[in-house]
């Protein structure tokens, strides 16, 4: 799956998956539930939590 | 046209009517000739909007009104550095007014405007009303408590 296909699949634009996917964006709880769907996979095993994102 | 379509005239639109306010005020307060090309470079600047609004970028998304969460968080993080020049300049032109003895109150009113839609800004998104609301209906034996 391209980046702009998984982009159009989650309703955001293909910068935000390119700034999520390199960790310079934390997306909020509905976008990670909306990306743990399409993985098929427990939201918790996609983010960590105490990972610190840069400002 | 698609409602998605016309949001993207939004922010034109805003660089059309500011522009034509401001090429009124020069044409009232200078000559009709500066008016004229303030309202020319007012149209041009809002045509190079919508053709940055179309393009495949975050300026474009936000420019376009068409911004997911990260874009409109980037919004607001470049709309905090434009207000933080905002003031810089209010009151670089305070000094500059008051050191060229011209009236310093447009600054004076615009530093004011600013102070007031600050704290009105805190007050209307943070958790004040729901918090006011809470306390209202709450019996009051069970306040400041769980």
């Amino acid at each position: 799956m391209s980046q702009v296909e998984f982009a159009a699949l989650l309703g955001v634009s293909r910068q935000t998956v390119i700034s999520i996917e390199s960790g310079r964006y934390s997306p909020s709880l509905p976008l990670a539930f909306r990306i743990a769907r399409v993985f098929v996979m427990p939201v918790e095993e996609l983010f960590d939590p105490e990972e610190e994102v840069p400002r | 046209m698609t409602a998605r379509k016309h949001r993207r005239l939004w922010t034109p639109a805003i660089a059309v009517v500011a522009g034509s306010v401001i090429a009124l005020s020069v044409g009232i307060s200078q000559s009709w000739l500066s008016a004229l090309i303030s309202e020319v470079i007012a149209l041009a600047w809002a045509v190079n909007l919508y053709v940055i609004g179309g393009r495949d970028s975050d300026i474009g998304a936000v420019v376009g009104s068409e911004g997911d969460e990260r874009q409109e968080f980037v919004k607001l993080r470049a709309a905090r550095l434009c207000m933080v020049v905002v003031v810089f300049a209010i009151v670089a032109g305070c000094l500059v007014a008051a050191a060229t003895k011209n009236p310093i109150w447009p600054f004076q009113a615009g530093a004011v405007l600013i102070g007031i839609a600050y704290f009105y800004g805190l007050w209307f998104y943070g958790t004040a009303r729901e918090e006011a609301n809470a306390a209202a209906n709450e019996p009051e034996d069970q306040r400041d408590g769980f």
